[in-house]
């Protein structure tokens, strides 16, 4: 089956999502980053785009990104989400990093926006509900050009979740805590962090 | 400076030789690859010990060419930096042994004679080693003393003789999960045995014991309690005053005199400046694959095939330490409160090992052939190596969103999981073996190894006959969805082969001193000299020759 096609036929209608957007439009429950209409829709709001933070993403990227990942791992109720742990900053940080295999982050913003451009021919993916939006993010990651795209994303995701605090990632250790996970002893030092370990002497 | 002996490498072939020497006041150069970090320098960050690039080349820079025989009968190369899964093993002072998980189970007296003992296999180079058993006993009993190995004799059928009653260094202490498998052993009358460690549980000199940090393999120990060439040899041998480490020193060639004697490593320094060593005597150890590469690369007037390469047998019947893995879950609703406390417990250790069927005589084959090891051990504590795996479902397709977290959180709240890891003989074939790449170089301009990682069904089969009897001990001991693979995929961190010893030149690049036959004072300490692996992880054993060879050469530097 053709990729792309097999992409396009998923998405709800420009329609169904009008239909779904207006009725989010009102009456918002804002909570930590979602809204909520009182039904059992939910709609995610990211954080302000900040240039300084958030480079190398334009704005828009920004955008699709950060609900992108809130999809991957939601604020739910059951652990935190994917903004309460920093993810976007984290691949923000991952895209900066020279020593990144630089095709890996190619991948990561050229199917991004592939994405964008897919979503721009159905519907506003950025004012969808948060199922809406899971359900569009599962058909790009049945796409063969989407699956490894989503499964790198997850990967980074799963990084900010669980690595250090130190790293400005599992804001207040709420990954450890939430899986019950007992980091190891000693704990890094703030110089032998990555990448900063490689400005020491004897690395 | 002309230094008695010049060490390419500083891993566990390389440690001995320097502390012996060393200590013997001959004055000893290490060249390492990489920095040299301290104890107190690591941390149980798993970003810098698993997740990134710290203690390994990045590959962009530096690759290796790995080529795979296909389904189709063809071969493909990738390199690794195509696919991201790295040969690369620990390039900083003291090596791969700083991030070991150090099972330390000593060869039997058949591996030294598995042709003799077992014959011939079609398709596999097995050859008998030019030593015995009684030959590095002594060896091995040296390592426990003096790297430092824990545990318990407990006599077995396959137990090998040993010199001395016990190890020198008492058993770690051990998870719950122990007593459940010696139990389940009991019942179904297998022999289960605690593992030997390359880890102290007390203190020696500087070194403090284990602490239980619960993060061991792949990260730098930071109490020094793991037996690593670097906390445990060559600490000392700098403190002799008699030997230099020179970290950041990449050895691309050995320069000969064309009267068939080495002078001179030549290396880059951190700064990329090319630099040399002059020494009496030099010795390779710079893991399997990269001693074959140096070997192939320092080719000149006089050795226009490399170092001691005259029969073409450098690079040849490279063999892995591997064989399958398998694994069990612990499911808490299954167990009342206290005992998933026990289970719970970070830190301790599993160190249960099976050798009941180091010789397998089953009629499913058709004489007794050579068996293997199975290591019983915790999952790693490395929480997004966890997370990661359960990315997928079963049926390949992504978990996205409240179904992945809900895996995430039973994954590490409501089960543990426990792995058994399978050790066969990796049969050397002439499909396992390491060339200098025609067109792939590393940063510097010299061509990369090109590693062929054929393997022979012979392992598979011995592989999954093992894996059985993990998950039926698994099985028993009341673990649920227990399930093993095996496979040829290589472990690329338990190398050895590639510059085999033997009595006959145009067979092996090496005597039985491990000296080279072509080169007079060129020595080869690391797993290179192996001509089979035995069923076991090799690290005991490099160290334990490494010390034997230390031996040799100072009756070669007396003379």
């Amino acid at each position: 089956m053709n990729e792309s096609k097999k992409f396009k036929s998923n998405p709800i209608s420009r329609r169904e999502f009008a239909q779904k957007a207006a009725l989010g439009g009102i009456g918002f429950f804002v909570f930590a980053g979602l809204e909520s209409c009182g039904t059992d829709e939910v709609y995610f709001v990211p954080r302000a785009f900040n240039a300084k933070i958030h480079s190398p993403l334009s704005l828009k990227e920004y955008n699709y990104l950060a609900r992108i990942l809130n999809v991957i791992l939601p604020e739910n109720g059951n652990g935190p989400g994917a903004q309460q742990v920093n993810a976007v900053e984290h691949i923000c940080s991952v895209l900066r990093d020279k020593r990144q295999d630089p095709d890996e982050n190619r991948l990561i913003t050229n199917r991004l926006n592939r994405f964008i451009s897919d979503m721009n021919q159905n519907a506003e993916f950025q004012n969808a509900s948060l199922k809406v939006q899971t359900e569009l993010v599962v058909a790009a990651s049945e796409t063969k050009w989407g699956n490894y795209w989503v499964s790198r994303l997850t990967t980074l995701v799963l990084e900010a979740l669980l690595l250090d605090p130190k790293y400005n990632v599992n804001s207040n250790e709420c990954g450890w805590k939430w899986l019950e996970h007992q980091p190891g002893s000693p704990r890094p030092t703030d110089s032998r962090l990555y990448p900063t370990i490689f400005e020491t002497d004897e690395i | 400076m002309k230094f008695d002996v010049c060490i390419v490498g500083s891993g566990a072939g390389a440690g001995p030789v320097a502390y012996e020497l060393s200590l013997a006041r001959y004055k000893v150069c290490v060249l390492e690859k990489g920095p040299w970090i301290k104890t107190d320098q690591f941390s149980k960050d798993e970003m810098t010990a698993t997740r990134r690039s710290v203690y390994t080349p990045n590959l962009k820079n530096e690759r290796h060419v790995i080529v795979k025989h296909q389904k189709d009968g063809t071969w493909e190369a990738k390199s690794t930096y195509q696919t991201g899964k790295d040969y690369w093993n620990g390039n900083i002072v003291g090596g791969s042994s700083n991030f070991m998980s150090a099972y330390f189970h000593r060869l039997k007296p058949q591996d030294f004679k598995l042709k003799s003992t077992y014959g011939e296999i079609e398709g596999a180079n097995v050859v008998d080693w030019p030593i015995d058993y009684e030959n590095l006993e002594p060896y091995y009993a040296k390592v426990e003393s003096i790297v430092g190995v824990s545990g318990k004799v407990v006599p077995h059928k396959h137990l090998e003789p040993r010199s001395t009653v016990d190890f020198p260094f008492p058993p770690l202490q051990e998870n719950v999960l122990a007593s459940w498998l010696d139990a389940a052993a009991s019942e179904l009358d297998y022999e289960v045995f605690p593992s030997p460690r390359g880890i102290i549980s007390r203190s020696k000199g500087n070194r403090k014991s284990c602490y239980y940090s619960n993060y061991c393999g792949s990260y730098g120990c930071s109490s020094g309690a793991k037996s690593s060439s670097r906390v445990a040899l060559l600490n000392d041998a700098v403190a002799s005053g008699n030997c230099t480490i020179i970290d950041h020193a990449k050895v691309y060639h050995l320069t000969t005199d064309g009267n068939g004697a080495v002078t001179e490593a030549q290396y880059y320094d951190a700064e990329d400046n090319k630099q040399s060593v002059s020494a009496k005597l030099f010795v390779v150890a710079a893991q399997a694959i990269e001693t074959s590469r140096l070997l192939l690369m320092s080719k000149n007037e006089d050795c226009p095939d490399g170092l001691s390469n005259n029969n073409g047998q450098v690079g040849k019947n490279l063999v892995f330490s591997g064989g399958g893995i398998g694994s069990g879950q612990v499911l808490f609703d299954e167990l009342n409160p206290e005992e998933v406390s026990d289970i719970k417990q970070p830190g301790l250790f599993i160190n249960r090992a099976s050798q009941h069927w180091y010789e397998i005589d089953d009629e499913s084959f058709k004489k007794p052939i050579k068996g293997g090891t199975i290591d019983f051990v915790s999952e790693h504590a490395n929480a997004i190596t966890k997370a990661i795996g359960q990315k997928r479902n079963n049926d390949g397709s992504l978990r996205i969103g409240a179904d992945l977290k809900e895996q995430l959180h039973f994954y590490f709240t409501k089960q543990r999981t426990f792995k058994f890891e399978v050790f066969v003989d990796w049969l050397p074939t002439d499909n396992c073996r390491v060339e200098l790449d025609p067109d792939v170089t590393d940063k510097w301009g010299d061509p990369v190894a090109r590693v062929y990682v054929g393997y022979h069904d012979h392992d598979l089969e011995v592989g999954r006959y093992l894996a059985k009897k993990g998950e039926e001990l698994f099985r028993k001991a009341g673990l649920k969805n227990v399930k093993s693979s095996v496979s040829g995929g290589v472990s690329p961190n338990l190398q050895a082969g590639g510059c085999r010893f033997g009595d006959n030149p145009k067979t092996s690049v090496l005597d039985k001193n491990c000296k080279s036959h072509e080169i007079d004072n060129l020595y080869v300490t690391d797993g290179s000299f192996m001509p089979t692996g035995g069923s076991v992880p090799y690290t005991f054993t490099i160290y334990a020759n490494a010390f034997r060879v230390a031996d040799r050469m100072k009756e070669h530097l007396a003379s």
